[in-house]
């Protein structure tokens, strides 16, 4: 009754149009059918198993077409929709009903548990593990189904089947294989026998059955092409090859191929493939062989090219690979590979090559040369494959290439390689491989095992491209040398030249290294006594175009002074000084010729004219040479220059003489080990000689300036006082005094110099001034004579004169006093008078102990004039108005008075003239002394002659 | 206008470029005067100090100095020197003369031949002193003595500068230094003899003036020197002696007249005292001013 309702409304159903339409109608009638069954089996008050089994089925069809609709709805939504979606609440209606169909199943079982139809119950229930994914519990219903339902049954044979399946999913081959084999059995009007019968054969293939494999597959190729079963054998075509490979029959499977027609090298390909995963080197080998030969198709011989490099790589065949690779790189060239076959393609050469790579510079091949080398040369050929590959010139991979040779110690290819690589990166301006080819390069050049030819020949041009790409880096530093080295061994001064300019311009604060440079060309043109290019290179260096330390600036000045002068030297040391002067005169005048060279030609002129005895032309060429000169040069010359400054005193070039003087004093006022004091001496002496005032005056203040000693200045000071003396320039004579006064050390020589001013002031009428000098020469004669000092006689003499005028005053105070009567008045003026005679004394005897002659001589003479003169006074008074007796008596008395004083005069005139006599004084008051007494008159000389000038030597 | 200013501008420019520049010095561009010979030193007269002294003047009798000195001669008796062969003695006859320029120039192109003579520097000395350049006389003085410090003619000069500068007294270390060197030299003690006689050193004076005299009773200067020593000594008689070999030349000068005049008043002349008084040069009188006034006191001026 049930079946009937159920078809009538699936009849009913059946009419729709689409598949949506048509699931829409079979879920109602699904629904209809739940329906009924609910209806019958609440009827049953559930007791009927059946009805709930088949509700159970019900539940579980409703929830497939829900799952089938949802899933379309799914598939049509966006991705990001997918996103978002709650997976849960989008697939839970169907989920309600498989949730439902198994609830209904394990209340079946637990409440009928004798129940016949156990086995289906079983069997929805692994079904709806399966939806779940609960394959553990799928599995474990599955068995249950089969267990509990009758053999040969169609639920125990689909029970089977989907338990095998499920084993064949976990690849429990060995539990799905007997599964197979009991449900195929009656599965023969299944269209999925050909499927479950696929399965079987690859669990026999699985656990190494072959020939049955193999069987299977066979009845599964000819049953799909029945038409009834599902066509798995284009499926079975290709597995087959893996069987046949498997069962170590390929013969079989080409065989099998070659009858059942399509493409066979394909399917060698494939059988091929699976021998090499099978570790079945030749098997494999020949399979691809023989696929080669079916077939002229370039793509798949590319194919087959390719899995052989596969085979050969997994066995480290590398001839093998490399010719195969070759083929392909040939291949590639006229027909470029698809970017998947040259990615697989360029796999194999990378892999191979850094494997190689690696082999060469492993320690194990470290001591088997011709291995590592034949090793390196394949990776290098690997290498230069790569590098082709892809239509332009892979430098990099050529550069491994170098690489590897370089480890390998093969350096001859090393350096193609490098260099090839410099090429191409060069005109790709790729720095990073100029700089790592460029390295490469050098480090093999640098090695010992490459030949010299080699080195030799390409040594100067990876150093130069070196610079023209790195100019600056610290190994630019070392390789300009080297370069440098180069050239200069092959005396190529041209480059050498350049690399100087080039280093120079890079490591411009390297003055050491440039100047070895420099010295190394000069060296060369110093040996071809190249003076022109001596001189080039001195100019350059003077213009301060190089930087050379000063030692070796100097030398090379030297160096060129000495080649130009060379000649000139030996002549004039040959004694042909006449063609010496011509030649430096020449030099000189060239316009060309270094300050230096002119300097020394001037100064040698000088010195040549000296020698000749010609004064004028040596003053104009010492002029020059002092003038360009500086003061350390002169310190060199400065013997032979008051030499022959000596000469021109002797020659009278006075002026000529002391102007030279000054000039060189000026240069080498400041320089140790000067003849300065010389220089200075000259210079005052001879400008004085000549009158020029001025001159000594900016020579004596340039000395102040210049460490003169202290002495000599003074000298020099009281030579202008002289001078300006003369001149009677007394303002600037007084600022001399000044000068000199300002050292105490000066007071006693001064005192004339400042009398000298004080009768100027008096001439000028300036009496104060004159007034203060007075007091000042006292005061410095008074501490000369304290400290000792020397003080000249003219001096002496001032100081003399004015105390004399002291005494002067003294004595005509003394003379003032007038001897008178009464009595009392007499002796009070003649007790005056006597003590200002003792004042007179005293006054006088201190001018003799200044020792001026002068003064002593007329100290005395007033001496004895005073003292006479008292006694003439005292004897020639006579008391007024006194008898004779009292005049007598007075006389008497009188006489014991002036005795002693008249003797006193006396001692004077002998003590006087005892000094003039020793002394030799030369006073105009000896005669006061030594004219004879008896004389009635003072007798006079004066002579004309003031000395006579000695022109000879005189009799000897 | 503008253009032609230009043009004038440029042709100016032009003008002035073309004018020859001159770089070099202003020396002969050949040597042709000049021979290598001319380097080698010129051969040295070698000096002989028993001939240094003016032969030529072997015959003057009345001039005590003439062989040593040419200071007191006159200018007729330079003559014959500056004819002479002998360089210096030309020289120094040139400067006496006056031609001070000619003789420096004339010992300048001897300087090669005669350096290690000392005469030779003594000679510039003394030409610069005739020229009145006190200081370089005394640079060549001093040279001198560089060469030869034992010559006795150098102290001498340097006497003679002192007594210039009124240093008397130095000036008489200096003459007494060239005596000391050359004993036989006459100069030295003509010049002590002045001195010590300007000073009243009369003794000494009279000693250096006796043995002059007695060498050359010709030498007026020294036979006045040695007639007012006399004076000075109170001996008359022997200064009248003296005094009366004197002509008028002599006599007019103060320093000669007012002695002999004061040596004639008190020997009872007093006539021919009053005539050699009056005839004295009072315009060169001097120093002697107050002397003049007391022998004109002493003797009583008729006028």
């Amino acid at each position: 009754m049930n079946k009937i309702i159920l078809l009538t409304v699936f009849l009913c159903t059946i009419s729709f149009s689409s598949y949506a339409d048509k699931r829409g109608a079979l879920l109602q009638v699904i629904d209809e059918e739940i329906g009924e069954v609910s209806r019958l089996s609440k009827q049953s008050k559930g007791r009927n198993p059946r009805l709930l089994l088949r509700l159970a089925e019900l539940n579980l069809e409703k929830a497939r077409h829900l799952k089938e609709r949802e899933n379309d709805k799914y598939l049509r939504l966006s991705v990001s929709q997918k996103r978002t979606v709650n997976r849960k609440k989008f697939f839970s209606k169907s989920k309600a009903y498989f949730n439902k169909a198994q609830s209904i199943c394990k209340s079946i079982i637990g409440k009928f548990k004798k129940f016949s139809g156990k086995g289906e119950v079983y069997y929805i229930m692994a079904f709806n593990s399966k939806e779940f994914k609960e394959f553990k519990k799928a599995r474990q219903y599955l068995q249950y189904s089969i267990k509990y339902s009758k053999p040969k049954s169609k639920v125990r044979v689909k029970s089977q089947s989907a338990l095998a399946e499920l084993y064949f999913s976990d690849g429990k081959y060995g539990l799905a294989a007997p599964l197979y084999e009991r449900a195929l059995p009656y599965q023969k009007d299944s269209t999925w026998w050909t499927k479950d019968s696929y399965n079987l054969a690859w669990c026999y293939y699985r656990k190494g059955k072959f020939n049955r494999a193999i069987a299977k597959m066979k009845e599964v190729y000819a049953k799909s092409k029945s038409g009834k079963y599902v066509d798995m054998s284009s499926k079975v075509a290709d597995d087959l090859a893996a069987f046949y490979a498997a069962a170590g029959k390929p013969q079989q499977g080409i065989k099998f191929y070659k009858s059942t027609g399509g493409n066979i090298t394909k399917k060698l390909i494939t059988l091929g493939k699976l021998q090499s995963d099978k570790g079945q080197k030749t098997n494999s080998q020949k399979t691809f062989s023989s696929a080669k030969k079916t077939t002229n198709n370039p793509e798949e011989i590319l194919e087959i090219n390719l899995a052989l490099l596969a085979l050969y790589e997994k066995f480290n065949d590398y001839s093998n690979h490399l010719k195969v690779s070759k083929e392909i790189n040939a291949y590639h060239k006229v027909k470029p590979l698809k970017n998947e076959d040259l990615k697989v393609f360029k796999y194999q050469l990378d892999r191979m090559s850094a494997f190689l790579q690696k082999q060469v510079v492993s320690k194990h091949y470290k001591n088997v040369k011709k291995v590592r080398i034949r090793k390196a040369k394949l990776a290098g050929e690997y290498f230069e494959i790569l590098g082709s590959i892809t239509g332009k010139v892979d430098y990099k991979k050529i550069f491994l290439k170098g690489e590897t040779h370089y480890s390998a110690k093969s350096y001859g290819p090393a350096l193609d390689s490098y260099f090839k690589t410099l090429t191409y990166a060069e005109n790709a301006k790729d720095t990073k491989y100029i700089k790592l080819s460029l390295k490469g390069l050098l480090a093999v050049l640098g090695m010992k095992g490459l030949s010299r030819s080699l080195k030799n020949k390409h040594l100067l041009p990876v150093y130069l491209r070196y610079l023209k790409f790195d100019p600056k880096s610290k190994r630019a530093e070392s390789i300009y040398q080297k370069v440098f080295k180069i050239y200069t061994d092959k005396k190529d001064t041209k480059n050498s030249e350049k690399v100087l300019y080039s280093y120079k311009a890079n490591f411009s604060g390297k003055l050491k290294i440039q100047e070895a440079m420099l010295a190394q060309i000069m060296e060369k043109a110093r040996k071809e006594k190249n003076v022109k290019e001596i001189r080039k290179w001195v100019n350059r260096i003077n213009k301060g175009e190089f930087k050379v330390s000063k030692k070796y600036a100097d030398n090379l000045n030297k160096l060129l002074l000495k080649y130009q002068f060379s000649r000139v030297e030996s002549a004039n040391t040959k004694g042909d000084k006449k063609f010496a002067l011509q030649e430096y005169f020449k030099i000189y005048n060239n316009p060309k010729s270094e300050l230096q060279a002119k300097k020394n030609s001037a100064y040698n002129m000088a010195v040549l004219y000296y020698e000749l005895g010609r004064p004028d032309e040596s003053i104009l060429w010492q002029n020059k040479s002092v003038d360009m000169m500086n003061g350390r040069e002169l310190l060199r010359f400065q013997s032979t220059f008051l030499l022959m400054i000596n000469s021109l005193f002797h020659r009278q070039r006075f002026k000529s003489a002391s102007d030279l003087s000054y000039k060189i004093f000026k240069k080498v006022c400041k320089l140790r080990k000067s003849k300065k004091g010389v220089f200075y001496k000259n210079a005052v002496i001879l400008a004085a000689a000549n009158g020029e005032t001025e001159k000594v005056l900016a020579v004596a203040d340039a000395g102040k300036k210049c460490g003169i000693p202290y002495s000599l200045i003074v000298n020099s000071y009281v030579e202008i006082l002289k001078m300006l003396e003369k001149s009677k320039r007394w303002g600037k004579y007084s600022e001399v005094l000044e000068y000199l006064e300002s050292s105490n050390k000066n007071w006693g020589s001064i005192i004339k110099p400042y009398f000298n001013l004080l009768r100027a002031y008096k001439i000028s009428g300036r009496k104060e001034e004159a007034a203060q000098i007075r007091s000042k020469i006292m005061r410095l004669y008074k501490f000369a004579k304290r400290e000792r000092q020397e003080i000249p006689l003219e001096g002496l003499d001032v100081v003399a004169h004015y105390k004399l005028l002291n005494l002067e005053r003294e004595i005509k105070k003394l003379y003032a006093v007038k001897l008178q009567y009464p009595e009392k008045r007499f002796n009070a003026r003649l007790k005056n008078k006597l003590t200002q005679l003792d004042r007179v004394t005293s006054k006088g005897l201190e001018i003799l102990k200044i020792g001026s002659g002068i003064g002593i001589v007329k100290s005395y003479q007033y001496l004895v004039e005073s003292y006479q003169r008292v006694v003439q006074e005292i004897r020639d008074f006579t008391p007024p108005k006194k008898s004779k007796q009292y005049t007598a008596g007075f006389k008497k008395s009188m006489s014991s008075l002036t005795q002693p004083l008249l003797k006193r005069s006396f001692d004077f005139i002998k003590e006087s003239k005892g000094q003039i006599k020793k002394s030799q004084i030369l006073s105009r008051e000896n005669y006061w002394f030594f004219s004879s007494e008896r004389l009635p008159i003072k007798v006079d000389y004066s002579s004309r002659l003031r000395g006579i000038i000695m022109d000879r030597g005189g009799k000897r | 206008m503008k253009y032609l200013n230009i043009l004038l501008f440029v042709l100016f420019l032009v003008s002035c470029s073309s004018a020859p520049k001159k770089t070099t010095i202003d020396l002969p561009d050949d040597f042709d005067d000049i021979k290598n010979e001319d380097f080698t030193s010129v051969v040295e007269v070698p000096y002989r100090s028993h001939l240094d002294n003016f032969k030529e003047n072997q015959a003057i009798t009345d001039d005590s100095l003439a062989k040593e000195s040419l200071g007191r001669f006159s200018e007729k008796r330079l003559e014959p020197l500056i004819e002479s062969g002998d360089p210096i003695s030309k020289s120094l006859g040139m400067c006496y003369r006056g031609e001070t320029q000619e003789g420096l120039k004339n010992l300048d192109g001897n300087i090669e031949k005669y350096q290690k003579h000392p005469s030779f520097w003594t000679a510039i000395g003394t030409c610069y002193y005739l020229r009145k350049e006190f200081r370089k006389a005394l640079l060549f003085y001093n040279k001198t003595i560089e060469v030869d410090s034992n010559y006795a003619p150098s102290y001498n000069n340097l006497g003679v500068l002192y007594m210039r500068d009124n240093l008397d007294q130095k000036a008489l270390v200096a003459f007494q230094k060239a005596a000391k060197l050359n004993p036989f030299s006459l100069t030295p003690i003509f010049n002590l003899a002045f001195l010590y006689l300007e000073y009243g050193h009369i003794k000494k004076a009279e000693t250096y003036f006796k043995s002059l005299h007695n060498q050359y009773p010709q030498d007026k200067d020294v036979l006045i020197g040695r007639a007012t020593t006399y004076l000075f000594q109170n001996k008359i008689e022997s200064a009248l002696k003296l005094y009366s070999q004197l002509d008028s030349d002599y006599t007019e000068r103060p320093d000669v007249g007012l002695n002999f005049a004061v040596g004639l008043f008190l020997s009872g002349n007093k006539n021919k005292a009053s005539d050699i008084f009056e005839d004295i040069n009072v315009e060169k009188l001097g120093r002697l001013k107050p002397y003049y006034d007391r022998v004109k006191k002493l003797i009583g001026d008729k006028s």
